[in-house]
């Protein structure tokens, strides 16, 4: 998955938010990081990259970037 | 392990929702306002759920299903009876037997409380079909449960997806062959969890074990049904020598829209072919399958039907049947 390709399923399906969203948005700050969004980046992560992600790890994650990681 | 059990029809499906049905920022405001509950709405698929009045307990949904199912049939023949469900009216005794009375169901009936939710209404499938089998007799099977009685008001997560429900299935002796295949996973029991009183009173705690009320870790569910369940999905086709496509539905335990479109990507079948019918219904926990194949039929092909009920335990299980013959007598409202 290229990184424009993560970035549209971050901000479409993932967050379903209409504001950008760039790497380095901090998910701190970013208010459709949810409990739904987490478990839907679990979902993506699995279906579209067949990664299991460490769930520990992605709650710790500080940007989108930092998500974009675990599907590497 | 492929199980068959021969010379049985799944002959009636009857279910039974509650009238209310709310969204949940009507149903939890202490939690969603209405945007945040649109969100989740759209994130789960459940815009509206059935929940139970405090006093209707699971017992009396599935005992208005049976009177359905029950309809014209002599009920001194019923053999047994099987109430699959993790809300019982009693712990002791078992629910099962109160409901022999009330249904009117004679003495000579063996009563089964089964402990078990969304893979429940399968495994009761398989025992009912057993004892069907080995009585020559017809088997009443009462699958639901009301979740709704054993959420916290502040839990976000399990107050935005449950429903209640009840469903009644009659089989019968017949020619119909049906394959199950079932999968435990006991190492993980904190996916969904709900404690015991005595747990509770040694070591009391707001979530998880030590709680009075259900706690779900929605990211090992989704793990779960992405991993293990299209693993046994795929490892029982494999076995029955079918394919992916020769499956007509698949009638999936009703989850979530998330977790159902996501088995559908992972499994490669069309979205369509794993139906999501309850979203105005909630989560309905052993109750799911019979009220999918309510919802799909004369919809739906359900002539190659596979049902797979997944979730709570961790446990899977899966069968394979031919609806078309199966009298369905619709949704009843109390």
């Amino acid at each position: 998955m290229t990184k424009e390709q993560f970035l549209t399923k971050m901000q479409d399906e993932v967050l379903d938010r209409e504001d950008e969203i760039t790497m380095e948005s901090n998910l701190d700050e970013i208010e459709e990081w949810d409990s739904l969004a987490f478990v839907s980046f679990i979902a993506m992560a699995n279906t579209a990259a067949g990664k299991k992600v460490d769930h520990a790890a992605v709650k710790n994650a500080a940007t989108i970037g930092e998500l974009y990681a675990f599907l590497q | 392990m492929i199980r068959y059990v021969d010379g049985v029809t799944i002959s009636r499906i009857a279910c039974a929702l509650p009238k209310q049905q709310l969204s949940i920022s009507e149903y939890a405001p202490n939690l969603f306002d209405e945007k945040s509950a649109k969100r989740m709405a759209k994130g789960t698929g459940f815009s509206k759920l059935r929940i139970a009045p405090e006093e209707v307990t699971t017992a009396d949904l599935c005992a208005v299903a049976a009177e359905r199912v029950l309809g014209g049939i002599d009920r001194s023949r019923i053999g047994s009876l099987v109430f699959v469900t993790q809300t019982p009216d009693y712990t002791v005794p078992a629910t099962s037997h109160v409901l022999q009375d009330r249904l009117h169901l004679g003495n000579d009936v063996l009563c089964l409380d089964i402990n078990e939710g969304c893979s429940g209404w399968v495994t009761g499938l398989y025992t009912a079909t057993l004892l069907c089998q080995t009585t020559d007799a017809p088997v009443c099977l009462l699958a639901g449960d009301t979740p709704s009685k054993t959420t916290a008001l502040d839990d976000r997560a399990t107050r935005s997806i449950f429903g209640d429900a009840g469903t009644a299935t009659l089989i019968v002796p017949g020619k119909d062959r049906l394959p199950f295949l079932f999968k435990s996973y006991g190492e993980r029991p904190d996916a969904i969890l709900l404690a015991n009183y005595y747990q509770y009173r040694q070591e009391p705690s707001k979530t998880g074990v030590g709680s009075l009320f259900v706690s779900l870790d929605g990211g090992a569910i989704m793990d779960f049904s992405l991993d293990e369940v299209p693993a046994a999905i795929e490892k029982f086709l494999e076995a029955e020598q079918l394919t992916k496509e020769d499956v007509s539905v698949y009638a999936c335990h009703q989850a979530n829209k998330l977790i159902l479109n996501s088995l559908a990507d992972k499994l490669g079948v069309v979205r369509e072919k794993v139906p999501f019918t309850s979203g105005e219904i909630g989560n309905e926990s052993s109750a799911s399958i019979p009220l999918v194949l309510q919802a799909e039929e004369g919809i739906a092909d359900l002539s190659r039907v596979l049902c797979c009920g997944f979730g709570v335990g961790l446990s899977i299980g899966i069968c394979m049947a031919d609806f078309t013959k199966t009298e369905f007598l619709g949704v009843v409202e109390i």
